[in-house]
């Protein structure tokens, strides 16, 4: 990484159990992480202090993951959006892609195609120029 | 062009037409349910392996995972019950009832419900293992695994279940008052103390069944034999409440007594279940919100241990954090009145470190001890002798040997531990309880920014291998390069090893972590590594290399990094987590697959094999597949003269009893015999000319040794166990480009389900392996060995433990063929394998003889398969 302050995440699952065991994962690679179940609370909070990578769910309760990170780019064009999904289908896929969406995983996962996800973002925000 | 000779399906029409019995189905249809059948069959075989797979530490799952896996796995095995239904009509009507009551049940956990599954009143502590935690209560269930799975000593005893407590609250009358009851504190009408007190008045004055006090009796006489020498033990009978996170949230809320006689136990037990219903736990559960009906509780009782001196150990002092030490209050004689705050007690604080140094301690002036009351139960305080009211409870090696003990536990259930125990007249260890030690109020000390801590500790390795088991291991390595060096092996060393040999097993509660150069993750040593959750990782290439015998090292196998130094930092952080073990996705997962995967079901020749005896999914798939194939085989084989036709023997250069049924053929000689040369279906020729492979098929009798026969006789995954003949019979279904061959030899099952035709999109092999009369460890030689070979021909391949299934899907036609023709060659070359397969090394040997062989033989004259054939 070549800024001087760790990357800052954002994790949205409605579920906790995802947050919760990719949290520790993300921090012991140094990465700021915070965690949210509910969309609306994460939209409000990415306004005030904005994340350098979004990890979201499609399918919640509030508004989905869709408009979620359609706002998020909206606000924030250079975040990088990596989307988890249970009910990957071929047509989500591309709507998000099209959003701009980095990289797309189905649920369940292993922790360490997260990792590889979340190292591809930093290498191409570090690319970017600042 | 051939001429359709139409004279089997009229006989065959004119049977079905006139016959009094009930009308069998159209061969045509009949093997169209058994396609689908087995389609399902595979799908849910997949799902349940699937569903294991997620239990390993990589993965991240969520509920809407787990629901959607069960809903998938159960409409497989509904589907195939009804295929088999339509095959053989009300012939095995009592599945959908048996499959009925196995779906609520995981319905029912899907919800959130406790299900007390139907099991024994009594439960001896030597029975209990973590899958047990519903009949037995969080407490008893974690003893049991400290005895059990850690070897140390607990005191002697048995559960009273929670299904007594089903039994005797749950049923008739009793269930309507207790409702009752509840119900008029719930709208008001009851306060909370006048419920509590008729709640108790009730349960008091229960009349325990016939069978229950039985138990019990037979409970206390087991017990009661192990003092054979002294006089008959005392009971402690404590509360061991049921449910999620039972243990934080209600301690201390429960009634324990001590010193009950055996013949007491029986009003004892009333009186602790009524604690259940104490005001204090009642409002506890109204403010939690925890439903009446998830209020269940089993009670233990434990053999009275004659302590002399007892007390409490915390693995980490939480009062003094910076010192990171254990923390040990004892006294002398019995711990209850220290456990309840209303005694002094000796403090000692030792390293968390070997060899265990005593940092410190307040030795408190000591006036009394608690005893058990020699008549009427119960206990008492009495005046301590003047010479010991100021010398340590606890002398130096006893301190050294609990520590070493806590560290155990610690290291085992991966959070610091609150620890009851007692040293006996024998100066023996006692473990009475342990918990998760509450750290709530000490985590902001126990976390820091671990990214700054990085550069004090050098990576040596990274990323390499694969993750056995997560969690983080800090110690000393030991590189073991013979037996020798597993000899006098330091506690909590770090085991580094070049194979990840089954002999390293017998020191797993030794050791705190384990790496070595080359291993399975399905391997007997990652199975144990798993169950004891020391973190290991295998496959690293070099470890033993780069890592430096004696070196103090981190093993992080959460994100595989190995640091040079004790990273402590990152071992308290770990404290703040909860383990993945712990999380309640993965005990759902765990408590549903207990429903789903044990297979007890092996032996279709016993008198077992029935509707009713299957207690799991995969009981009833086991069940299912197997009628299903018999109704192909005998039902019509035998009696229909439309299949007579088409069912002939095969014969072939080896011994294999092969039947095959070809669905493709118009007309039959009856006179020609079926060979290798006369095979129609090309798919069925291709892999019956792999099997023919000279130098395959073992011909020598294989010595099975006399450890891999008391193995097989004592395996509990018994698929395997019976004879080959008492198993069933080879089978081989075609019907133009669909192929499926089902064979039991040598202990082994395999199946083979293909379609290959021009259309790629439709082509697919899926291939399963699984069995053996080896013990567990060849058997998963023999599965690496298959994986090994299938994953060098470009198959997907996924093991667990001795189940290989492989697949391709999507290839062309002539690729396929090639396929077909090395699973031929593999069944046959497989067949005793596991016999000779006595070490890690064969496993190479063997695929590179067999891939020889298989380069000798490449000649197979695939062309020729090609020749039009005459259809129906």
């Amino acid at each position: 990484m070549s800024q001087d302050r760790p990357v800052r995440i954002l994790l949205l699952d409605d579920e906790p159990i995802v947050s919760k065991r990719l949290k520790p994962a993300l921090e012991r690679k140094g990465y700021c992480v915070e965690t949210f179940t509910d969309s609306l609370d994460a939209l409000s909070h990415f306004r005030q202090f904005p994340f350098e990578i979004v990890v979201t769910d499609l399918k919640m309760e509030g508004i989905d993951g869709m408009e979620f990170l359609t706002e998020v780019k909206k606000m924030r064009p250079e975040t990088e959006v990596i989307v988890i999904t249970g009910f990957a289908t071929m047509e989500t896929a591309k709507e998000s892609f099209r959003q701009g969406v980095l990289d797309f995983l189905a649920k369940p996962f292993k922790i360490c195609e997260m990792m590889n996800a979340i190292a591809k973002a930093v290498e191409r925000i570090d690319r970017e120029p600042q | 062009m051939a001429v359709l000779d139409t004279k089997p399906l009229t006989t065959y029409l004119r049977n079905v037409l006139f016959s009094k019995k009930s009308r069998p189905l159209p061969f045509p249809q009949l093997f169209d349910h058994f396609q689908k059948l087995i389609a399902e069959n595979n799908r849910a075989l997949e799902t349940m392996a699937d569903m294991g797979e997620k239990l390993g530490s990589e993965f991240v799952f969520d509920q809407k995972y787990i629901n959607s896996s069960v809903t998938s796995i159960t409409e497989s095995v509904y589907r195939m019950i009804y295929h088999l239904d339509c095959m053989a009509p009300k012939q095995f009507h009592e599945l959908f009832s048996v499959y009925n009551s196995i779906r609520s049940e995981l319905e029912s956990e899907l919800n959130g419900h406790m299900v007390i599954p139907e099991g024994d009143f009594i439960i001896s502590y030597g029975a209990i293992d973590d899958a047990l935690e519903t009949m037995v209560g969080g407490k008893n269930a974690h003893l049991g695994i400290v005895g059990n799975v850690l070897g140390l000593t607990i005191p002697p005893g048995f559960v009273i279940s929670s299904r007594c407590f089903d039994i005797l609250l749950r049923t008739g009358q009793n269930q309507e008052e207790v409702n009752d009851i509840i119900g008029k504190w719930q709208d008001g009408t009851y306060a909370t103390g006048e419920a509590s007190d008729r709640l108790t008045q009730l349960i008091v004055s229960l009349k325990l069944p016939k069978s229950i006090r039985k138990g019990i009796e037979r409970g206390v006489a087991e017990v009661t034999a192990r003092f054979s020498n002294s006089r008959p033990p005392t009971f402690a009978v404590r509360s061991s409440a049921i449910g999620e996170d039972s243990e934080h949230s209600f301690a201390g809320q429960f009634e324990s007594l001590l010193n009950i006689e055996a013949s007491e136990i029986p009003e004892a037990y009333k009186k602790v279940l009524a604690s259940l219903y104490s005001p204090r736990a009642m409002e506890y559960r109204r403010t939690k919100n925890i439903k009446e009906a998830e209020a269940v509780m089993a009670v233990g009782c434990q053999a009275m241990i004659p302590a002399e001196a007892s007390g409490v150990a915390y693995t980490l002092d939480v009062f003094n954090l910076q010192q990171k030490n254990i923390l040990i209050s004892s006294v002398f004689g019995l711990g209850a009145a220290l456990v309840g705050g209303e005694q002094q007690a000796d403090r000692f604080r030792i390293s968390r470190k070997p060899p265990y140094e005593v940092c410190g301690m307040e030795i408190v002036h000591k006036k009394t001890k608690v005893q058990p009351r020699q008549s009427k139960g119960g206990i008492r305080s009495k005046l301590l002798d003047q010479n010991l009211c100021d010398r340590p409870s606890l002398k130096p090696e006893q301190l050294r040997l609990l520590a070493e003990t806590a560290m155990k536990l610690e290291s085992f259930f991966k959070h610091p531990q609150d620890i009851e125990f007692a040293f006996d007249q024998q100066e023996q260890l006692v473990i009475l309880q342990t918990r998760a030690l509450n750290i709530e109020q000490s985590k902001p000390h126990l976390v820091c920014d671990l990214s700054s801590m990085e550069a004090n500790y050098p990576i040596l390795m990274e990323g390499k291998g694969t993750i056995v088991q997560e969690g983080v291991a800090m110690g000393t390595v030991r590189l073991v390069k013979s037996e020798e060096d597993l000899i006098d092996l330091p506690q909590g060393s770090i085991l580094v090893a070049h194979y990840s040999s089954p002999n390293l097993a017998q020191t797993i509660k030794r050791v705190s972590g384990i790496i070595t150069d080359i291993g399975s993750p399905i391997g007997h040593l990652s199975t144990i590594a798993r169950e004891f959750r020391v973190p290991m990782i295998i496959g690293t290439g070099n470890g033993t290399k780069i890592l430096q015998n004696g070196a103090e090292i981190t093993l992080d196998a959460n994100v595989n990094r190995i640091y040079g130094g004790l990273k402590t930092e990152l071992c308290y952080y770990e404290f703040t987590e909860e383990p993945f073990e712990e999380t309640y996705e993965y005990r759902l997962l765990r408590r549903l697959l207990k429903k789903i995967s044990p297979l007890a079901l092996f032996d279709p020749a016993s008198k077992n094999f029935t509707p009713q005896a299957c207690k799991t999914l995969h009981d009833l798939i086991r069940f299912v597949h197997e009628q299903s194939v018999k109704v192909l085989i005998r039902k019509n084989y035998v009696n229909d003269s439309y299949i007579k036709d088409y069912a002939r023997k095969l014969a072939l250069d080896i011994p294999l009893d092969l039947t095959v049924i070809d669905f493709a053929i118009c007309s039959l000689d009856k006179k020609e015999k079926l060979t290798l040369e006369t095979i129609a279906s090309p798919t069925l020729k291709t892999f019956s000319a792999g099997m023919c492979i000279p130098g395959l098929w073992a011909r020598e009798p294989v010595a099975v040794d006399m450890k891999s026969f008391m193995s097989s006789m004592t395996r509990t995954f018994a698929a395997n166990v019976g004879t080959p003949h008492s198993i069933g019979q080879n089978l081989a279904v075609t019907s133009g480009d669909y192929l499926n061959v089902s064979l039991h030899l040598g202990y082994h099952f395999s199946m083979i389900d293909t379609i290959c035709s021009e259309k790629d999109n439709e082509n697919y092999i899926y291939f399963r392996f699984f069995g053996g009369v080896t013990d567990e460890t060849r058997r998963s030689r023999r599965a690496q060995f298959i994986q090994q070979v299938l994953s060098q021909s470009d198959f997907m391949t996924t093991t667990k433990g001795d189940l290989v299934v492989s697949r391709i899907k999507g290839a062309p036609r002539q690729n396929i063929l090639e396929k077909i023709y090395i699973l031929g060659a593999l069944v046959s070359f497989t067949r005793q394998l596991d016999v000779k397969m006595i070490n890690d090394t064969t496993i190479g040997k063997f695929v590179q003889k067999f891939q020889d062989i298989l380069q000798q033989n490449k000649t197979m004259p695939l062309e020729d398969l090609y020749e039009p054939r005459q259809t129906c």
